[in-house]
């Protein structure tokens, strides 16, 4: 039974194949269109699962999309986002979805439909391993709703209550995303970066933006949101309510807009652990899947396991809507086979395209590269990467099958030193090209996690933060509240990254790395080799390990390389960033 | 609350939304349901959207800079939705108001 699974035409499209109910791969299509966040019909995803899979669209027997097109557009039509002009009525086209996936794929077979928020429970809980768990998701919006609370037993999901547009905790989150000068749709972590710089000095104005309800309801006060007239996300009364206009998007921080991320961070997670208590009640159940884009809001899902009812949590690697492409492709399977897809937890995120030590090879010789090959001795490749870390270099990782999801996690990582006091500001300006303030990741061995973060479980897809216990000085992972967003690494999961670590741990002590996604700021995560060596020149990184190759910043001359490639106009980003991406 | 549409309309944006989806041909029929939805939804009305172009094409803007009146004074403030061309220009967020001084535009480049 070959499935393939789609999201598309709004943000971060992609699409997983899904094979007698294993996932055997999964993709974003803005890593290969490199348009960031890409809402594109994922063709160039779809050819890939097919490629690697050795099949052809012929072969498929079912595609499954991740919402229901008739639904949204309901919603679409009620909220008056589509405008007020009769002219719509003609220019909508009547089943757009469909027509689209088959003229794009030519594919005459059936095409399924599972919910929004459907897609993010079963995307969570099948893949889960749990028998029963409680499911909740949490995103801006869906076709109505924007949050759900259900039920997952066997192979059974059923959503027992849902929160309806407009009001969103997704949304309230973007608005004041929006509010602090950052992009909507992809600025949300920099808030959450943010907020603990800050104070929660407007917890109380906060609050008066949401109304608690009964059960699992709230309601946004749309005195302050202006997200349904579709061109900003609030209005003026929210100004008022701050004291100060919006941040403009190049304008200084100040501590202001810190005590504002934390307000909103704090209000974020006192929600979720109120929703939390009120689902474990309704279920019974002491696990937890979380999904949907706020799943991504790694310090609130900390919060949620630490101070909510549930034992367990389980989020996917990719949350947030991507990850909807493997939730409807479950949940066809699941209409299908009345069998439930994985009975196992997700053992791996690695789910995108690999590329050969020959096609890498092939690369580097036509290039004016110089480089050293470790083919057939790995041990010397991990040595000398080890080595250079801990001289404090910077290094560019390029290694097998890339990530699903949005988080690197040693495929496609930029990895440094933890130890070092000046990385952080380094790696922020001189090759991510960031915002200074935002923190980085630590990798961590599995079996030395606990020797040096408040962790008491794996957080093998970097997704939930917790203190730092450890007696090592590690400031350029610790975030000005002493937290870390941990990855503990397996060596089952992905063995070359963990004798990596252990490497760099044999040779200092510190079982720890650095770790964060090998892209620039705007860009995608680096997906092919060409991606990888563009990045590499066009940064300051020192040194790129790419397959079996070691490419070394101070025994190449890249200036003209620089040049070259500094003339190449980086493609826009596939969306906007003033409204949520509604149509 | 304001800005929120009625939820009785939910039915008739659901009923629209099928007529759509099916291709229905009554298009009478959908722009009475959709003037429902106008007209009963107080739906906030959208100005319309002011045309974006190069830089050359906007009275209102030197190259990156838009013009924006701040207390009462002109000032030229960088336009984010060019930031892909900024590299190319002076590094400066704001163009202040002008001054007694004279105002000196230096071009060329390196």
């Amino acid at each position: 039974m070959n499935i393939i699974g789609i999201s598309a035409f709004f943000h971060d499209s992609a699409c997983c194949l899904l094979q007698d109910g294993k996932i055997t791969a999964a993709v974003e299509e803005e890593r290969f269109s490199r348009i960031k966040a890409d809402p594109a019909l994922p063709r160039l995803a779809v050819k890939y699962c097919l490629d690697t899979a050795g099949i052809s669209i012929g072969d498929i027997d079912c595609i499954a999309y991740y919402e229901n097109p008739e639904k949204k557009l309901a919603r679409q039509l009620w909220s008056g986002v589509l405008g007020t002009s009769p002219d719509i009525l003609k220019t909508i086209k009547p089943n757009m979805v469909e027509r689209e996936i088959r003229n794009t794929f030519g594919y005459d077979g059936p095409i399924k439909f599972a919910d929004h928020h459907m897609s993010h429970a079963a995307s969570s809980f099948f893949f889960s391993g749990f028998e029963d768990s409680a499911i909740l998701t949490v995103d801006g919006v869906g076709e109505w709703a924007t949050t759900t609370y259900g039920i997952g037993n066997g192979n059974q999901i059923n959503i027992l209550e849902e929160v309806a547009f407009p009001d969103s905790l997704g949304l309230l989150y973007s608005t004041i995303t929006s509010y602090l000068g950052f992009g909507v749709n992809d600025g949300e972590y920099k808030v959450m970066g943010l907020a603990p710089y800050g104070k929660p000095l407007y917890l109380d104005k906060m609050r008066s933006l949401i109304e608690m309800k009964e059960k699992g309801q709230f309601r946004l006060n749309m005195h302050y949101f202006g997200f349904l007239a579709g061109n900003k996300m609030y209005t003026e009364e929210l100004c008022e309510l701050f004291g100060r206009p919006p941040r403009d998007d190049d304008a200084e921080l100040e501590t202001f807009h810190a005590d504002i991320a934390k307000s909103l961070q704090v209000l974020l997670e006192e929600i979720l652990i109120e929703k939390s208590y009120y689902l474990h009640e309704l279920t019974g159940s002491d696990n937890l899947c979380m999904a949907g884009g706020v799943a991504l809001n790694c310090v609130a899902n900390g919060q949620v396991l630490r101070k909510g009812p549930f034992k367990k949590l389980f989020v996917q690697p990719a949350a947030n809507d991507a990850g909807g492409a493997i939730g409807a492709a479950a949940a066809a399977h699941m209409e299908m086979t009345n069998t439930r897809p994985a009975y196992e937890r997700l053992s791996s995120p690695y789910l995108g395209p690999s590329y050969s030590s020959k096609q890498i090879h092939k690369l580097l010789q036509s290039t004016s590269l110089e480089y050293l090959d470790c083919t057939g001795d790995t041990e010397r490749l991990l040595a000398i990467t080890a080595q250079r870390i801990s001289e404090g270099k910077v290094i560019g990782w390029f290694q097998g099958k890339m990530e699903f999801g949005p988080r690197s996690l040693g495929a496609r990582s930029i990895i440094a030193d933890p130890r070092n006091e000046t990385m952080r500001d380094r790696i922020n300006s001189m090759v991510k090209k960031r915002e200074g303030f935002r923190p980085f990741a630590p990798a961590v061995l599995d079996h030395k996690a606990a020797e040096h973060f408040d962790l008491d479980h794996d957080s093998p897809f970097m997704l939930e933060t917790c203190q730092v216990i450890s007696s090592l000085p590690l400031p350029a992972i610790t975030h000005v509240d002493n937290s870390a967003r941990v990855q503990t690494v397996h060596r089952e999961m992905n063995p070359l990254f963990f004798d990596l670590i252990t490497a760099f741990d044999k040779l200092t002590g510190c079982p720890i790395v650095l770790n964060t996604s090998f892209n620039i700021k705007g860009e995608p995560i680096v997906c092919s080799p060409e991606d990888a060596v563009k990045c590499f020149i066009t940064t300051d990184i020192d040194l790129l390990v790419i397959g079996d190759f070691i490419i070394q910043r101070d025994q190449n001359n890249l200036m003209n390389l620089f040049i070259l490639l500094s003339k190449e106009p980086a493609k826009a980003s596939g969306i906007g960033h003033d409204v949520y991406t509604f149509v | 609350m304001k800005n929120r549409p009625a939820e009785t309309l939910k039915q008739v944006a659901i009923e629209l939304s099928a007529l759509i989806s099916a291709g229905n041909p009554d298009n009478r029929h959908m722009e009475e349901l959709f003037s429902q939805l106008v007209v009963n939804a107080s739906l906030p009305v959208q100005p319309p959207q002011e045309e974006t172009g190069p830089a050359n094409s906007n009275d209102d803007a030197i190259g990156i800079w838009n013009k924006k009146l701040v207390n009462e004074k002109i000032v030229f403030h960088r336009d984010t939705k060019k930031r892909e061309i900024w590299p190319l220009w002076a590094d400066v967020r704001e163009i202040g108001p002008r001054k007694e001084g004279k105002r000196i535009v230096l071009l060329g480049n390196q």
